[in-house]
């Protein structure tokens, strides 16, 4: 008996690394941007440790079958480090975590991925990119963060929310802080705030040729970088995104559970569920399997799941593809589809098949991340 | 006078996001037919058209520098949009739905056959107290024509190319699905009166200022 188990683990062992050498190979090359040269450089050392974290949480996922426990490691120092590196080089170059006119008409702003929704309509419209002043000389990274978004959002949906956003992790950090829910009931209407809110900042970017919601509301203003404080607009300014970043980043998804700004309150989140709907992947609930324990419902970050959404045997179109639910079904009743498929044949291939791209994004979003943080952590240390 | 016209159209997309942002979400937020939809719509844009003229004409008889001068300009805006606000508060609030205790679920209600222009006509006139540029384009023709015939032909010229842009909006009621759409009219509604009761109140202490100092 001992020695089956033993084989048995033994040919896991063997199938999970066979499965994770293509992912192996492809991380290498992402993250080295191609030029091996990093090899020898001063950033051989973070460019390692990067490399192993990512490639062994790979393995990991393939090994337990388990997805959102690494995925979420891997997703919330993201946006740590992130934060940690933009706000650093803020203040190497700036000496402040804020900006002013001259920063945004010199396009030392860097492009962000929440102004996308706001820049449909102008730039249809006007043939100008609305985000804040010039952007010659920003033109090719900002194509580059457009094209990586468009594609990403077409391969894995709302996906992105959970595996590429770098703001995202922030509030998925602080859901799981607690270990109960405290504040358990959410009026139903709230559920699509977010879409009210997309509408909204459509029609008023559109109007003002601004990015109102970065302007007015963006709550990560507070852990990259902010409009200087020398007026009362500004000082408004500055209460509004602070409050909401306690309020919705902190607060809220403490006493829930639950990602509260990715799932109410972000305007690309909302615009991101309208993929889920035109994307092949979606997760499925297999009904002769369920055993209504309804573990999933209180689990589910993102409010996509509800007694009606099980009873359609799937999540809400909202769903971002978390993997949590999967992970904490204890009858594997609930799994990663390909639309137009069975749902009761080829789960594993099914799972790996979303696995992949999902986790090349990550690593394309998050890798470089990575390398400089450690990096800068290693030269603070020595 | 075609030029007229198409000034309306290419400046209409400011016209659709001002008015645009309280008139969607409210017609996405009200249980109604696409029938009504569009009865609400044309609602709006004859009142819209309407109050226009008679702001045009009560400012072209009082005196402009007098009204912009003052700071009168922005109190009487910020009540009107302290109006509108609280309105919309109290029709969203009134309307939106109540809970079914036998079936255990909650039920829209049906709207009454006038009670759903107030809110349009009342955006109209809000817009023409807050001098919308369309109002600004009426005393700008004065400034051209001496001929009050021309002046009002060039406005509604004017007008009619900024109005092409509403005209699609009701297809929104032609959406299935009604409930998820109603949900976000109605949150999108409540912002948009907070936000209206907010400006209200900087408009309000603007012109009261302005017109102490």
């Amino acid at each position: 008996m001992q020695l089956v188990k033993n084989n048995l683990k033994t040919r896991n062992v063997i199938k999970s690394i066979l499965l994770t050498f293509p992912m192996a190979l492809l991380i290498i090359v992402l993250l080295s941007d191609g030029n091996f040269h990093i090899f020898y450089s001063e950033k051989s050392i973070p460019f390692l440790i990067t490399y192993l974290f990512f490639i062994s949480s790979f393995f990991l996922m393939i090994y337990t079958g388990k997805t959102d426990k690494y995925r979420a490691l891997i997703f919330i120092l993201f946006s740590i480090f992130l934060s940690f590196s933009f706000i650093y080089n803020m203040f190497e170059v700036r000496d402040t975590m804020t900006f002013n006119e001259t920063n945004i008409y010199e396009s030392n702003i860097p492009f962000c991925h929440l102004v996308i929704p706001m820049i449909i309509i102008p730039a249809a419209l006007t043939q100008t990119i609305i985000f804040p002043g010039s952007i010659i000389g920003g033109f090719a990274s900002i194509s580059m963060m457009i094209a990586l978004w468009f594609f990403s959002s077409l391969a894995i949906g709302r996906g992105f929310c959970s595996w590429g956003c770098f703001y995202g992790g922030w509030d998925d950090a602080f859901s799981r802080i607690k270990k109960k829910r405290i504040l358990k009931y959410l009026p139903g209407i709230l559920r699509y705030a977010s879409f009210a809110i997309l509408l909204l900042v459509v029609i008023s970017a559109a109007s003002t040729l601004s990015p109102t919601y970065c302007s007015w509301i963006c709550p990560f203003k507070t852990v990259t970088e902010f409009e200087e404080i020398n007026s009362t607009t500004s000082v408004i300014k500055t209460i509004i995104f602070l409050s909401l970043f306690i309020g919705l980043v902190i607060i809220i998804p403490i006493l829930t559970k639950k990602r509260t700004q990715c799932a109410l309150f972000c305007p690309l989140g909302a615009l991101q569920s309208g993929f889920n709907k035109i994307n092949i992947f979606d997760i499925r609930i297999d009904k002769t399997k369920c055993t209504n324990c309804k573990k999933c419902i209180k689990i589910c970050p993102m409010y996509s799941l509800n007694d009606e959404q099980l009873k359609k045997e799937k999540p809400d179109f909202t769903c971002s593809r978390c993997g949590k639910c999967i992970d904490v079904c204890p009858n594997n009743a609930i799994s990663y589809h390909i639309r137009g498929t069975s749902t009761d044949k080829y789960l594993t291939l099914k799972r790996l098949l979303f696995l992949y791209p999902s986790f090349l994004f990550m690593t394309i979003f998050a890798g470089g991340s990575y390398i400089s943080s450690i990096s800068r952590i290693i030269n603070w240390i020595n | 006078m075609i030029e007229a016209f198409f000034t309306g159209l290419f400046s209409g997309t400011v016209c659709l996001s001002s008015c645009g942002s309280i008139i969607i979400p409210y017609l996405m937020s009200r249980d109604i037919s696409p029938k009504q939809s569009w009865m609400i719509i044309l609602s709006f844009l004859f009142s819209r058209y309407f109050f226009y003229m008679i702001v045009g004409c009560l400012i072209a008889l009082i005196g402009q520098t007098f009204i912009y001068s003052t700071g009168i300009q922005q109190i009487i805006a910020g009540f009107s949009y302290l109006l509108l606000g609280s309105m919309i508060i109290r029709t969203i609030h009134k309307k939106d739905s109540h809970n079914c205790k036998k079936c255990n679920s909650t039920k829209y209600l049906k709207e009454g056959k006038f009670s759903i222009y107030v809110i349009p006509i009342m955006i109209s006139l809000t817009n023409a107290i807050g001098f919308c540029p369309a109002v600004i384009y009426l005393f700008a023709q004065k400034m051209i024509y001496e001929n009050i015939e021309l002046i009002f032909q060039s406005y509604t010229l004017f007008y009619l190319g900024a109005s092409v842009y509403f005209l699609p909006i009701p297809l929104i009621s032609l959406i299935k699905n009604n409930n998820k759409i109603r949900d976000i009219g109605i949150i999108a509604s409540w912002i948009m009166a907070i936000y209206l009761i907010g400006k209200s109140v900087m408009l309000i202490i603007d012109g009261t200022n302005y017109a102490i100092g």
